[in-house]
């Protein structure tokens, strides 16, 4: 048995690397992927122009909107003379925010009243908009806190924000050390999803099926290959996090390594699952896409878990990548200790053990 | 007459110069005639249908179709041509007639011209009862005919036809030459490009291709007419006729040899004398009688006859348990849903026997086949192989068992030394046991100079050569063979069976299904399935013997096989009447 393993498994690594096209394949896209989604999938608002139209030129408005220019993460304050004429940049998409000052604003911080401030979004990009507003505001409490510091008025109580685990809350730390997971779980979707059909397609599967291969071997030998190519990538992504983007690791690696070992047998079951549905590639290309947008959509990859509809929930909970990322990002920014780790690794194995389990009953059907 | 098409001096490479896919080519093309386009795989054949039908430019030299020349004049030649490539473009998805109504858009037929048009073709072919079903589940004939018909809407004054028999049984053969007869009456000039060199026998004219080049040009009976009196058959050798072939192909005189049934044909140089059974086996006394040539002993012998060379093919006995037979088929039967594509089939195979299973497409042949690889597990009944039931103990049998599919199945992307030792690996062999088995199967079939290649870049002959040594590498002592030969040129095909002959030799069972009759005269005994149902089984000579009448005093297999299949489906439709 040992022996037809062992011949299957080489086999599947001499067809995956020995063709030079095929090596190139399996190593430049992940990596090129990975870096567009490092420096292009940013969240983050920086260097944007805002707007102001300002109707009241008194000296808190000026001193406002000087504020406005230091901070970093406006390119430019534009000035609008009027409504009409900010209107029309918001809709040309010049600005997404603008500012409006009302007339009495100096006169009635003067007067130690509040003053009017009115924020105009661009709609059509509310995640960015939003964003630039948050700054906004942060800068507006600030402005009012230090122009009552002037005046002799009681100081409201502060609120100090303070970021555990990302302190200096660097997009980048939280986002890149994901694509460890996500970019080789493509991958090995694709190679073993894909590896079945086409020797289908080659007639070479028949060959397979009147050796004494065991339907289960096949399995094996089809899984172990896909799980050793994706640790690969895994391995060196975490090389490229590290050392390329300065992330540190908190936790333990191991502990990282043994999440994503279980993580890759489940992906490996899932499209061994699929292939075993198909009967040629193109079927299998469908059953891969078909399966990986919902997977990615429902890992928390870009929308918390926590803010999907509950009936959505228990899906997110069986999406091996939920868990996965949990781990990712606890032992990345946290050092998350291996007994929370464990409690996300046992629901990737049942569904490992499932599929795989599902995908050899299949097989050993397709002889019958 | 002026020829319909001419070509002058053409050649074509596609990539290097010097390997040209035709190379200086002068042939001329009459109209109101077939002429067949005879050559092995890879000989130029689809390369010069394509440059005719200004698919491809000549690198040099011209081709002049209907008076047009194929450069200058590229749309006037598709509009006078008709085209039926080897895979023919149909729309497995769509129904015959949405494929029709398809082509008739893509060429402009008139609405008002469609129905005669489209009767008129629907009666030609037949297919008028399967307007409705899906092209992707026609039989491979029915395809064919589809294909014709498409394209065929417009009546072109040139019809070219690339295989279009490969995938098609004899009978479902006939109807396709009945057909393509009715429109040479028409006064179509028709191309019809061939790997089978029995089909040249069809043909008014042939131009046979090797190579990329031209080896004859004209009446085929005339190139057979040159082997009159040098074709012999050897009877009486019995048990002994392999060896006897082989030992007759090492003498120098004799350039050609197979095995046909009980027979040994033997084809000899020009001027040489009649073998005599002295020469032949001092032993015994056997019978030697000239027969009429065919065109394949004339295309073999243009070719320089059959290289003289005997492999080191490894010559110890196989393990022989005889009380029980190695293959056993026992009332298999197989149902899909309501259709039963197998019924009762029982028969049991001798050691060192050839034995084939022969059908018309989707007679049952390849189910039966399946079940016999442990590939399709039967409704009822039992397959064993050498004693062992394949559904019982599904691994130990399929250990007993080598397997050669049709198409190529190895690993392309792998070096033929790579495939191999998977293959052993596949099969349990490690360590020492493994090195022997690659050494003595690569020492066996010849391979060392191509070891560090890649399976898919071997030339054919190689191909096969590897894939019969995977097959055997565990040295099984059955062998299932699926169309090893079909379309594969005849002296690949004779090394091929001088293989499977050595190793029957040595007591190795074989398996073959085909409804190639070239193939079939090579088993000792053939079972014929039709509608499911083994309608005969019986050495070739018996059936041909079966079929003989005033009509046909001299029937061929082919003539057997379709008569017979012909006969049940004339009582099968008596009795669901």
């Amino acid at each position: 048995m040992w022996t037809r393993l062992a011949a299957l498994i080489l086999k599947e690594l001499l067809a995956a690397f020995r063709d030079p096209r095929g090596r190139v394949a399996l190593i430049i896209p992940p990596i090129l992927q990975f870096f567009l989604f490092a420096f292009a999938a940013t969240l983050e608002v920086s260097n944007v122009p805002i707007g102001v139209i300002n109707d009241d030129w008194g000296a808190a408005s000026v001193s406002l909107v000087s504020r406005l220019e230091r901070a970093s993460a406006f390119s430019e304050i534009r000035r609008y003379p009027s409504l009409q004429a900010a209107r029309d940049a918001i809709d040309a998409q010049e600005v997404m925010v603008v500012i409006r000052i009302g007339q009495d604003f100096s006169r009635k911080l003067a007067a130690g009243e509040s003053g009017d401030i009115q924020i105009l979004l661009d709609g059509r990009k509310s995640n960015s908009a939003q964003l630039v507003n948050n700054y906004i505001n942060t800068i507006m409490t600030q402005f009012s806190t230090d122009w009552r510091l002037g005046s002799e008025i009681a100081q409201p109580s502060e609120i100090l924000d303070r970021s555990w685990y990302n302190v200096n809350r660097e997009y980048r730390a939280a986002m890149v050390p994901i694509l460890i997971a996500t970019l080789p779980m493509s991958m090995v979707l694709m190679i073993v999803g894909m590896s079945v059909a086409r020797e289908q397609e080659l007639g070479t599967f028949e060959q397979l099926l009147v050796s004494p291969l065991q339907p289960l071997e096949i399995i094996v030998g089809k899984a172990v290959p896909g799980l050793m190519v994706g640790l690969a990538q895994c391995a060196i992504m975490t090389l490229i996090v590290v050392y390329g983007f300065g992330i540190q690791i908190t936790g333990s690696v191991l502990v990282l390594f043994a999440g994503l070992t279980v993580f890759l047998i489940s992906v490996v079951g899932v499209a061994l699952f699929i292939s075993s549905l198909v009967s040629n590639q193109q079927q299998a290309m469908m059953g891969i896409m078909v399966t990986m947008m919902p997977v990615m959509m429902l890992s928390g990859f870009s929308s918390p878990v926590q803010n999907m509809p509950s009936w959505l929930q228990p899906l997110a909970s069986i999406n091996p990548l939920t868990h996965m990322l949990v781990i990712i990002r606890g032992v990345f920014l946290r050092d998350m200790p291996f007994w929370l780790v464990a409690q996300r690794i046992w629901p990737m194995a049942l569904v490992a053990v499932v599929t795989m389990t599902t995908a050899a009953w299949m097989f050993r059907r397709k002889v019958a | 007459m002026t020829p319909l098409v001419s070509i002058e001096n053409v050649s074509k490479h596609f990539g290097a110069p010097s390997v040209p896919a035709i190379a200086t080519l002068c042939a001329s093309i009459k109209p109101g005639q077939v002429t067949g386009l005879v050559g092995p795989d890879g000989a130029g054949k689809t390369t010069l249908i394509r440059l005719i039908a200004a698919l491809l430019t000549p690198n040099e030299g011209r081709i002049n179709v209907c008076g047009l020349d194929t450069i200058r004049e590229t749309s006037a030649v598709h509009a006078s041509i008709g085209y039926m490539p080897q895979r023919f473009g149909l729309y497995e998805d769509l129904s015959v007639m949405e494929n029709l109504v398809l082509y008739a858009e893509l060429k402009g037929i008139a609405l008002s011209e469609r129905k005669a048009t489209f009767d008129r073709l629907l009666t030609f072919t037949d297919l008028a009862r399967f307007t409705d079903r899906l092209a992707g589940r026609l039989s491979g004939g029915m395809k064919q005919k589809l294909g014709l018909a498409c394209a065929m809407l417009k009546l072109p004054r040139l019809l070219l036809l690339d295989e279009p028999s490969v995938g098609v049984d004899p009978i479902s053969r006939r109807e396709l030459w009945r057909m393509v007869y009715d429109l040479v009456h028409e006064g179509v000039g028709v191309i019809w490009s061939t790997a089978y060199l029995d089909e040249a026998e069809n043909c008014a004219e042939v131009i046979v291709l090797h190579e990329g080049k031209v080896l004859f040009e004209g009446d085929p009976k005339a190139l057979t007419a040159t082997m009159d009196g040098r074709v012999f058959h050897v009877r009486g050798a019995g048990a002994d006729r392999r060896r006897l072939l082989a030992s007759a192909l090492r003498r120098p005189e004799i350039i050609d040899g197979v095995l046909q049934g009980e027979a040994v044909r033997l084809v000899i140089a020009k001027e040489a004398a009649a073998p005599t059974s002295e020469e032949l086996s001092p032993s015994q006394n056997l019978d030697i009688s000239s027969v009429a040539p065919r065109f394949e002993d004339a295309f073999v012998a243009l070719l320089g006859g059959q290289p003289k060379r005997s492999l080191p093919l490894d010559t110890s006995p196989a393990q022989v348990s005889d009380d029980i037979p190695p293959v056993k088929a026992q009332g298999l039967t197989r149902r899909f849903g309501a259709f039963t594509a197998a019924d009762n089939i029982t028969f049991s195979i001798k050691r060192g026997e050839i034995f084939g299973l022969l059908g018309p497409n989707g007679a049952g042949k390849s189910t039966t086949f399946k079940m016999m690889c442990g590939l399709l597990r039967p409704s009822s009944g039992t397959a064993h192989v050498d004693g062992l039931d394949l559904y019982k103990s599904p691994a130990a049998a399929r250990n007993r068992l080598g397997y050669m599919a049709q198409k190529f199945s190895l690993y392309g992307d792998l070096s033929v030394r790579q495939n191999l030792e998977f293959f052993a690996g596949a099969y349990g062999l490690s360590g020492a046991k493994k090195r022997a088995a690659v050494e003595r199967v690569i020492a066996a079939f010849d391979l060392t100079s191509h070891l560090a290649n890649n399976a898919g870049s071997l030339p054919l002959g190689f191909k096969q050569r590897l894939a019969l040594a995977a097959a055997i590498m565990h040295e099984p002592p059955v062998l299932f063979l699926d169309e090893p030969t079909s379309g594969v040129d005849p002296l690949t095909r004779r090394e091929f069976w001088s293989f499977i002959n050595a190793m029957v030799d040595r007591g190795v069972t074989v398996m073959v299904t085909t409804h190639f009759m070239e193939e079939a005269e090579y088993c000792d005994r053939v079972a014929l399935i039709n509608r499911g149902m083994c309608i005969a089984l019986d050495t070739p000579e018996a059936l041909q013997a079966s079929v003989k009448s005033e009509a046909l005093p001299n029937p061929t297999l082919e003539d057997a096989f379709i008569a017979l299949v012909e006969a049940q489906n004339k009582t099968g439709e008596k009795a669901a009447a």
